[in-house]
């Protein structure tokens, strides 16, 4: 009778089965279980007579006669080795040393590499774990939440994080969920510290509310956290402020004399706190904080408008849910203001604090924050720089494992187990990497210094928080050891004993070489890929920093004239500079390019008949902007030439033009109505040009003409055409002195204004530069390494060759040529990986260069040369040898 | 004696010895799971016979090929000396046991 195929228990499991119990017989075990299955397929389904299947079969394969079968199986005589003997294992650490000494070029790549890769991870976990690690210090920090505010403008969407005073309050009062708010505002152009002597500028100040010190875990120093922003015109501020303007003294009960950029008026202002300074991991950095109370006080100061756009943040009562937040918050918007919200189509939003550092981008944001995509990148690059060193080591000693044949012969003939082979090698691949470690070590506490500087923020490695680091590392550096000693292990411990002996392991297995082949192709993956990367952003920064604006930006310099005590002498001050030779020209508005900021000004145009506003940002210019900076215009002209009322008149740029619907024949002389005020007649449309950084794209913009004086300018721009500079700005600074004598100079250079503007970029391609540069040293060693052991084992045939006559150079080609064409076929799988990947990252960027060919073919001759260069010597030292030497012995 | 006798090893023991000639994994453990009503995993029942005949109490020689098994061979076992007098031994204490004095009267209730 034949037997139908549900009879018998599924065959892949019974294969897998006698599989891992080889070399063990288990015909009786599986006996067994075909019977039960038989009896089980009876009374129950298939399915589950096969699930029973599996699971007895599981049971069996972990059961102790599995174990000691397939022990008996190896050793027939029922050897225990088990035992460990310590004895063995200095043993083992004295052939270890013994081979560093020996192979000191091989110890040198290993250890340098593993110890470099574990380095540089480090470094960067640390970075990852200090970015991480952003506003967690304060108490509750995960029930903290600031408020972002959503609107579109100009075509785009606008968010930010300032909003009018009053929703907080009225949100915390319908929200039950919410415990707390505290709002602050930021004074954006700092204030201005008038000593007895001296004005100084400083930038980090803020009116907050009075439970400040209550709502965030800044560590106040002297004064109570309740009392000390009570009353108007008092402030609290910073250990390294104290310092600064009071010595050693302490500076509760002083009074300072605080003036605001653009203000006559003076303020008295008590200091009734001291704080210590606001911790590097925090996203905001105050050295002044005012009173509310003293901005409510003296709320004419810049204008109530600008004044009630505050920063919100909120304390989430505890086990509540932020959706209890967010639910609401859409009611309150229809229920309390229903025309305000959906006619500007604004809605609110919630961020958790701890994210502000890494997720936010949003306008007003008081740092520069930090990018969480730059913190994965890191992540990537720290895992390839391991994983090439890893490589490295299994490479290079997979490579070596003929020297050691020999050794492994005797061990065996002396009764030496496999698996004590393998432990004898994985030791040797642990005590590499710890060596490593401990190079590391050294590494991570030379460079942080210079790590710190690369990132422009303190990196230090404070114990209490990055102490899990430490047994991290030593984890990771075991892990590495195992994985890096896994394969050359079970490769050598395989070796046959009369083989090993005799010399007859002159060449290697194809799977051997397949996997060495593997691994260098991997490895220069990774490298040629960060190479691309590295290559790609350096262009793209470099087409940021030299991208044609639009305008004549050439030999510009830029005056602060934002404080009143400069801005009230703005025409006097333009007269004098004119009659210097070296100044070509002189001009002022309210922005100048390149604005690293933002533009913040924005108003609306309205159509007459049209009910819609439609709102664009805009420029006060005086007379000579236009010419000043040679804008081009698409139709009319700039001021200069302009008769008439500044009101009567108004330039905007092709993008406004369009906005509002007009074209070049039929934009001159429409009237438009300025949102507030005037009805002004179009007198010429500008060519798009940047006003802001390149990570913006051009909006809507139209130019104001401001006669009035002072006028209410911020910027003056002044063209220098002498050659020399130094001597031209010291004119500007005696002409400066001779007006103003309260507000020191604040004279900033166009190239600084544009390296600001790309400071992340900066940032961004100079870590990766460094890090790519040792990734590729690294791989570079590796290579170097490979081609020794080559040249070694094809020595023979480099004699027996020179003898029949081969040149030089057709030995060279011979002994590299392998290397080359594993580097050509890494470039070619590399290509399409980088491509895609960098191309995303390119969409980010509204104006970027397209990724050409050239970059591939730059970086395809720049991997060959790189690796002739440290393949090359090796070669021809090789190939110049003296046959008779290679070919003597044997 | 070298070693000690386990609950599940006795039950295994007699087992074996009750089944007399037709002892196999197989049969070993049905009868167990038919008399005691618990189910047991053929791992644990095939590692406690390994260790069993390590200790020496059984020995265990290959059968022929069985149609019912797909053609593979049984593995049949049987007490060795050793094993009837471990068994003995163990039967005698707890025979001992039952008859104390007290035992009888602490369990009267039960029996």
């Amino acid at each position: 009778m034949r037997e139908s195929k549900n009879q018998l228990p599924p065959g892949w499991i019974t294969r897998l089965f006698s599989w891992l119990c080889q070399p063990a017989d288990m015909d009786d075990l599986l006996g067994d279980m075909e019977e039960i299955y038989r009896t089980n397929l009876k009374t129950k389904s298939t399915f589950r007579a096969q699930w029973l299947y599996l699971l007895q079969c599981r049971a069996l394969l972990f059961s102790y006669t599995v174990k000691k079968r397939k022990r008996n199986a190896l050793n027939p005589q029922n050897y225990r080795s088990t035992q460990t003997h310590i004895a063995m294992y200095f043993n083992y650490l004295k052939m270890v040393l013994r081979r560093l000494r020996r192979q000191l070029t091989f110890s040198f790549i290993n250890i340098f590499g593993l110890g470099a890769g574990l380095a540089t991870c480090f470094i960067i976990l640390l970075f990852i774990r200090t970015e991480k690690s952003f506003d967690q210090f304060h108490e509750d920090a995960d029930r903290m939440y600031r408020m972002t505010k959503t609107y579109p403008m100009g075509g785009q969407v606008v968010n930010t994080v300032e909003m009018r005073n009053y929703f907080m309050p009225v949100i915390d009062e319908l929200i039950p969920a919410i415990e707390s708010h505290c709002q602050i505002k930021n004074i954006e152009d700092g204030v201005l510290i008038e000593t007895a002597r001296e004005t100084f500028e400083e930038g980090k100040a803020a009116f907050v509310t009075q439970n400040f010190f209550d709502f965030f875990s800044f560590d106040l120093k002297s004064g109570s956290a309740d009392k000390v922003l009570e009353e108007p015109y008092t402030m609290a501020i910073s250990e390294s402020m104290a310092r600064r303007y009071f010595g050693g003294d302490s500076p509760v009960g002083k009074v300072m004399k605080v003036n605001f950029p653009g203000d006559e008026r003076v303020l008295d202002l008590k200091v009734t706190g001291l704080f210590e300074d606001m911790p590097v991991n925090s996203h905001m950095h105050m050295d002044f904080l005012l009173s509310m109370s003293t901005g409510e006080a003296e709320n004419k100061w810049r204008g109530i408008r600008s004044f009630v756009m505050q920063h919100s943040y909120f304390r989430l009562q505890s086990g509540k849910d932020i959706a209890e937040v967010t639910g609401r918050l859409l009611e309150i918007e229809e229920e309390h203001a229903p025309g305000f919200f959906k006619k500007l189509n604004m809605h609110l939003g919630v961020q958790p604090v701890t994210d502000i550092h890494l997720k936010s981008d949003m306008q007003k944001e008081f740092e520069a924050n930090g990018s969480e995509q730059f913190l994965y990148l890191l992540g990537v690059l720290g895992v390839f720089i391991l994983l090439i060193a890893a490589f490295n080591y299994m490479n290079l000693a997979t490579a070596q494992a003929l020297d050691q044949a020999k050794e492994v012969g005797v061990r065996k003939v002396l009764g030496s187990q496999r698996r004590q082979l393998i432990a004898r090698f994985i030791f040797e691949s642990l005590t590499m990497s710890m060596l490593g470690l401990m190079l590391a070590g050294l590494i991570v506490y030379l460079t942080l210094p210079y790590f710190s500087e690369l990132s422009g923020k303190p990196l230090t490695f404070d114990f209490d928080q990055n102490w899990i680091m430490i047994p991290t590392f030593i984890g990771l550096t075991i892990v590495l050891g195992l994985l890096a000693g896994i394969y050359p292990a079970l490769y050598m411990s395989g070796f046959q004993v009369v083989k090993s002996l005799k010399g007859g392991l002159s060449k290697q297995g194809k799977t051997t070489k397949v996997f060495r082949k593997t691994l260098v192709v991997t490895q220069f993956v990774m490298s040629v890929t960060l190479m691309l990367s590295t290559g790609i952003v350096f262009k793209q920064f470099g087409f940021l920093m030299n991208k044609e604006l639009g305008i004549d930006m050439e030999a510009v310099v830029h005056i602060n004239v934002k404080p009143k005590g400069v801005n009230k002498h703005f025409s006097n001050l333009k007269q004098a500079l004119l009659q210097n030779p070296q100044i070509a020209a002189v001009s002022g508005s309210n922005i100048a390019p390149v604005n690293d900021f933002g533009l913040s000004q924005t108003n609306g145009l309205i159509l007459p008949g049209a009910s819609e506003e439609i709102s664009m940002n805009y420029l006060q210019v005086d007379r000579d902007f236009f010419d000043f900076y040679k804008v081009p215009f698409l139709v009319g002209e700039g001021y200069d030439t302009f008769e008439g009322e500044a009101t009567a008149g108004l330039i905007v740029n092709r993008t406004a033009m369009e906005q509002l619907g007009f074209d070049e024949q039929n934009v001159l002389g429409q009237q438009v109505h300025v949102y507030d005020g005037f009805d002004p007649f179009i007198v010429g449309v500008t060519d798009d040009f940047h006003l802001e950084s390149l990570h913006k794209e051009i909006g809507p913009v139209y130019f104001q003409l401001t006669e009035k004086d002072p006028g209410r300018f911020n910027v003056m721009s002044v063209k220098i055409t002498g050659d020399d500079l130094p001597e031209t700005v010291a004119d500007i600074q005696n002409t400066y002195d001779q007006f103003v004598t309260t507000v020191p100079l604040e004279l900033t250079f166009m190239d600084d204004r544009i390296e600001r503007a790309y400071q992340s970029e900066k940032f961004f391609v100079r870590t990766f530069g460094v890090f790519t540069t040792l990734a590729i040293i690294m791989a570079c060693l590796g290579a170097l390494g490979l081609a020794m052991q080559v040249v070694v084992s094809k020595q023979k045939e480099v004699g027996v060759r020179k003898v029949l006559g081969a040149s030089v150079t057709s030995i060279t080609g011979l002994l590299t040529k392998e290397l080359m064409s594993l580097v050509l076929l890494a470039n070619l799988i590399a290509w399409p990986l980088t491509y895609w990947g960098m191309n995303n990252w390119l969409q980010d960027f509204p104006y970027r260069e397209a990724i050409g060919p050239g970059i591939f073919a730059l970086v395809l001759a720049a991997s060959i040369l790189i690796t002739f260069l440290t393949v090359g010597a090796t070669s021809v030292k090789a190939a110049l040898v003296n046959p008779v030497k290679s070919l003597k012995s044997e | 004696m070298r070693g000690f006798i386990g609950e599940f090893e006795e039950l295994v023991l007699l087992t074996i010895a009750a089944l007399g000639e037709d002892s196999y994994g197989v049969s070993v453990k049905e009868d167990i799971e038919r008399r005691a009503n618990r189910t047991i995993s053929i791992g644990a029942l095939h590692s406690t016979i390994t260790r069993l005949e390590e200790k020496g109490f059984i020995e265990s020689r290959l059968g022929g090929a069985t149609k019912e098994r797909g053609g593979r061979k049984k593995r049949f076992f049987s007490l060795t000396m050793e094993g009837k007098k471990g068994l003995a031994k163990v039967k005698h204490l707890r025979d001992e046991l039952w008859e104390s004095p007290n035992a009888k009267l602490a369990l009267a209730d039960f029996l």
